[in-house]
């Protein structure tokens, strides 16, 4: 199966092999997907998106989808997400309160006064959302800025980020995926 | 732990019941049995003149850019192997974590040196499913902690 457009429109049908999916239709599909996505929160918020239901998967680009083999489309999203990572991302002299506070203002869906080019890091199955997260960009290296509650209160750290670790929560939801409910 | 010569030198590893090993034209090769039709998860084991570690580590990953399909660094880490595969201090070469596509399939892979006596070097590359990559990676971290290389 090579890529193919997909579209979204009213008057498609529910085939995703037709290539147009109506809007419940592509709703229908996600609600079972397991899926990433890379939401630039820099730059106009565009979003890498992956998404995929065996035996099909569906790259997005902002409103371009590509309709791809399940099996291939994971080589499609990381080759064109461009993250590249290092361990450790380099000494950073990081105002870890001012970057904090960036990551909690992005993760509340705010725009924060100051801050590095950020990506907004998602993995999830269907409405369930399992790993989210705000990329920082420092100097080419990535931090990590996820927010955790303990005992109610809420807190962010800041952490180095490793494709490496994402693609494996990746691999590890599509093997989950792959057993029967 | 199983024994194999390669290129003269006595090379050990760790073979799970799941994988089988075997040694020739210079490389140790260990796979896990799966269904045929899929590409199946191998570690490529291989001694190779490397007087400058890093050199030669820049001259593989070239190798697999011109050789594999959208070969794509995704992230590079140090690995703590076993030190006594040095016979000098670890150099501090990381390891490469890389994704290509094979037909129709998005495969992981890992390259690096494992070992090195100053002129060769133990060179290690791991290939997996990426759909497999979780689940098997404790096993490719046991295999890759237990190379053993005798360098006298």
């Amino acid at each position: 199966m090579t890529a193919r457009r997909l579209e979204i429109r009213p008057d498609g049908g529910d085939d995703l092999d037709a290539g147009t999916l109506s809007p419940a239709a592509w709703e229908r599909w996600n609600a079972e997907a397991v899926w990433c996505s890379l939401q630039d929160l820099s730059t106009h918020r565009r979003e890498l998106r992956l998404a995929i239901v065996p035996p099909h998967a569906v790259v997005s680009d902002g409103e371009e989808r590509l309709l791809l083999a399940a099996t291939s489309a994971p080589a499609v999203f990381w080759a064109a997400s461009g993250l590249y990572t290092t361990v450790p991302s380099g000494n950073h002299e990081v105002d870890a309160v001012a970057l904090a506070a960036a990551v909690t203002a992005w993760l509340d869906g705010e725009e924060p006064e100051a801050a590095p080019r950020a990506v907004h890091a998602r993995l999830g199955r269907g409405d369930e959302l399992m790993r989210e997260e705000i990329l920082l960009d420092l100097d080419g290296g990535w931090l990590s800025g996820r927010r955790y509650a303990i005992e109610d209160e809420p807190m962010v750290t800041l952490d180095d980020f490793s494709m490496k670790d994402l693609l494996l929560d990746l691999s590890a939801l599509l093997a989950l995926s792959a057993i029967p409910d | 732990v199983t024994s194999f010569t390669l290129a003269g030198r006595t090379v050990r590893a760790p073979v799970p019941d799941t994988w089988e090993a075997d040694a020739a034209d210079g490389r140790l090769r260990l796979a896990r049995r799966v269904q045929d039709a899929l590409p199946r998860p191998v570690i490529e084991i291989a001694l190779r003149p490397a007087p400058n570690l890093r050199a030669a580590l820049d001259e593989e990953i070239e190798g697999l850019v011109l050789r594999l399909t959208d070969f794509t660094i995704l992230h590079v880490e140090a690995r703590a192997l076993r030190a006594e595969n040095w016979v000098r201090e670890a150099p501090p070469t990381p390891f490469v974590f890389a994704g290509y596509r094979q037909g129709l399939y998005s495969l992981v892979c890992e390259l690096g040196f494992a070992g090195g006596d100053g002129e060769d070097g133990l060179l290690v590359l791991s290939v997996c499913l990426l759909e497999d990559a979780a689940t098997l990676q404790p096993e490719i971290d046991a295999i890759l902690d237990g190379l053993e290389v005798d360098w006298s």
